[in-house]
């Protein structure tokens, strides 16, 4: 029986310490209260015992990151998708690292990884009792939790991507980084429409909540917008822990569409839209004449898999954004408030061809310039609502 | 009335098809499940072993640049964790949901930790259907079973194989002893704890399958996380299945159903919110677990060292 605890224990804490320790510097596992208890107390020589990984450095004990930083700490909690998602908060975490890069010296960084909704607060409480000098949140899902943290916080400097806060109670220390996803989802759909032979483009979409759904829609619209003809298909994800995680089900939709005559499909949705793209490739591969689009970042850097069929790539430029926080912090310039990115200001946009520019003709791409012309003047609207459902 | 022509216009044997697709890693899941479990042995950490299969396959196959090395690796990768499941439930007779709890948190610490230290774009290469001459062109019928992926018929004649092995074999008979009765197995000369390994391990590969699947069939590239319930959604349908391979079949066709129809519905903008349908097959997991399960019989020395 004593062999058996130990094996056990010697197991949880093994398993712990590699979910801890993941990259350089970002401690993914969150420290997990819930799987602590149980066996591990009487296996205690197990190397783990404390399973915080987070809160283990703090070498002086007092000082306030205020009186004379050396280095300005950021603090980036993903929500529950992965930070290697290829897209969206791989596409946070890549700006933190350029501003890391760039300003060398004076940035440090971390980052944790929800594992689930009940640690966000958790999670922003670990970097604000390091003092950080500011915490980004990645996700739409993190926009209560943000506002509260941000509230109870109020000296904390704060950032979230995807939120924004408008009415009175809004928090004065949180920098709302808002997109035009609606923008960048009607070039893509734009392009989809006028490159349909089918006269069907697909889209296989994360969960219902207003940055994909702006993605969505605007999508939608675009299509339409070039094509009178078009017919449009589309599939949300469920609420819950596939959520962006799903690259399965992304697949499996994206072929359902395909067998409906879809030839074009957005495929947004983190991992899931991921493995919609794998998916459209492999039916590229049986011969059928599909392309894909990706999302957030240009995909064609991201995911080796899609590049023979990846058309472009709907950009919501949100490395962009968190550099552009943390360099307001380094410069000492940060002010609370929403900051929209948009067409106008690269905030969105969409990706080179790539592997796919033969299958665009000169006419259609000419189309598209023009089209994003007129939308940086303001004469092409998306006519998505606000807020998006 | 649009919607209904809608409804019929869409292309529902080709949904049935991917049903039986999706429904792959369920059951070999459940036939895992249903291996350990008729020996005497809970395995709960079939989740677990799929995470850890899916990710060696995906390891495996995108650097030796074969997909089969890569469902091998899956498969021993499985069969490796459950011989750790093994040791310390048959051995050292631990409680066997603990021990399948600390491998299925493992497993996602594990290859999380991997996953990050090796960043990989590359995806495996996926295995490409499989038409079966003339059965193929039957119409209907040849679209939904023989226009599939190897691993799809695979399946479909493991369902049998174990079927039945474990009813119409000696072997089948001693596993279904040792887990009902194991002292009196013993003493007609069986070696329990001989054969309780065995099992184990064999679970362990089929849920390697498993995991392996979705790798080197559905998507090619490894996410933290990615099976996301499926060992789960096993479990259930052996139950479910009443610890018999063809039972646990149906019940997981039956599990993955309503997600294809969700999407389907989706498509026409069907005046149903679609997380009714989404919702469904854990309703149905949970109507199965009170309802049809009291009067399903496991194994009666499951669960107990011996």
């Amino acid at each position: 029986m004593k062999k058996f605890t130990t094996m056990t224990g010697f197991a949880i804490a093994t398993s712990m310490v590699l979910a801890a320790c993941a990259p350089a510097a970002t401690p993914t596992a969150a420290p997990k209260p819930t799987e602590a208890p149980k066996p591990a107390a009487t296996a205690a020589p197990a190397p783990t015992t404390a399973p915080a990984p987070t809160a283990a450095p703090k070498p002086t004990d007092a000082p306030k990151p205020t009186e004379a930083p050396k280095k300005i700490k950021i603090g980036l909690v993903t929500d529950v998708g992965s930070l290697d998602d290829k897209s969206f908060n791989a596409s946070a975490w890549a700006g933190v690292q350029r501003a890391m890069k760039e300003m060398g010296d004076k940035v440090e960084a971390k980052a944790i990884e929800s594992k689930q909704p009940t640690e966000y607060q958790k999670n922003m409480e670990t970097f604000n009792k390091d003092g950080y000098d500011l915490i980004i949140t990645v996700g739409f899902l993190m926009g209560d939790d943000t506002a509260a943290f941000a509230t109870k916080n109020a000296n904390q400097k704060m950032a979230i991507v995807d939120v924004g806060y408008f009415d009175d109670k809004a928090p004065k220390n949180v920098m709302g980084l808002l997109f035009s996803e609606d923008q960048s989802g009607f070039l893509a759909g734009a392009l989809a429409g006028l490159v349909t032979k089918s006269n069907v483009v697909g889209g296989v979409y994360g969960i219902n909540i207003p940055p994909v759904c702006k993605f969505r829609v605007g999508y939608e619209n675009g299509a339409k917008f070039t094509n009178k003809n078009v017919k449009t298909l589309g599939a949300y994800q469920e609420p819950g822990p596939k959520a962006f995680n799903d690259p399965e089900w992304g697949k499996k939709t994206a072929v359902s569409q395909i067998n409906e005559k879809a030839d074009v499909i957005f495929s947004a949705g983190g991992n899931t839209g991921n493995g919609g793209l794998l998916g459209i490739a492999e039916q590229a591969k049986a011969g059928k004449a599909v392309l894909g689009i990706g999302v957030d970042q240009d995909q064609w850097n991201t995911l080796d898999g899609a590049k023979p069929i990846l058309l472009t790539s709907a950009m919501k430029r949100v490395d962009q954004a968190t550099y552009l926080a943390v360099k307001a912090v380094v410069d000492g310039k940060f002010k609370g408030g929403n900051t929209l990115f948009d067409i106008n200001n690269d905030g969105v946009g969409i990706a080179p061809y790539h592997d796919t520019e033969s299958k665009v003709s000169a006419e259609v791409k000419e189309k598209m310039t023009k089209l994003i012309a007129d939308m940086k003047a303001g004469t092409v609207k998306t006519g998505v609502p606000d807020p998006c459902k | 009335m649009e919607f209904l022509s809608d409804l019929l216009g869409l292309n529902w044997v080709s949904m049935l098809a991917q049903t039986l697709n999706t429904a792959v890693p369920i059951v070999l899941a459940a036939l895992g499940g249903i291996l350990a479990e008729r020996s005497g042995v809970i395995n709960i950490a079939l989740e677990g072993m799929m995470l850890i299969a899916a990710y060696a396959a995906f390891a495996i196959g995108v650097v030796t640049g074969s997909t089969l090395l890569g469902l091998c690796g899956g498969i021993a990768a499985g069969a490796l964790l459950a011989a750790f499941h093994a040791v310390i439930s048959i051995k050292y007779r631990t409680d066997q949901t603990i021990s399948g709890t600390v491998l299925n948190i493992f497993a996602v610490g594990i290859t999380a930790y991997l996953y990050r230290q090796f960043n990989m774009t590359e995806s495996v290469e996926t295995f490409q259907q499989w038409n079966i001459p003339i059965l193929s062109d039957i119409p209907v019928i040849g679209e939904i079973f023989f226009q599939q992926q190897p691993l799809v018929y695979f399946t479909i004649i493991l369902v049998g194989v174990v079927q039945l092995a474990l009813f119409r074999t000696t072997w089948g008979l001693r596993t279904r002893a040792i887990g009902e009765h194991p002292r009196a197995a013993d003493t007609a000369g069986i070696k329990v704890n001989r054969m309780r390994y065995l099992n184990v391990i064999l679970s362990g590969a089929l849920a390697g399958l498993g995991g392996a699947w979705l790798i080197v069939e559905a998507v090619g590239s490894f996410t933290p996380g990615m099976t996301t319930g499926r060992g789960f959604m096993g479990l259930a349908a052996m139950i479910f299945g009443n610890w018999t391979p063809i039972g646990a079949f149906l019940a997981a066709l039956l599990f993955t159903i309503p997600g294809a129809v969700q999407v389907k519905l989706q498509l026409i903008n069907a005046p149903i919110p679609y997380q009714f349908l989404g919702m469904l097959p854990y309703i149905l997991t949970i109507v199965v677990l009170v309802g049809a399960v009291r009067r399903n019989k496991p194994p009666a020395a499951i669960g107990k060292p011996y």
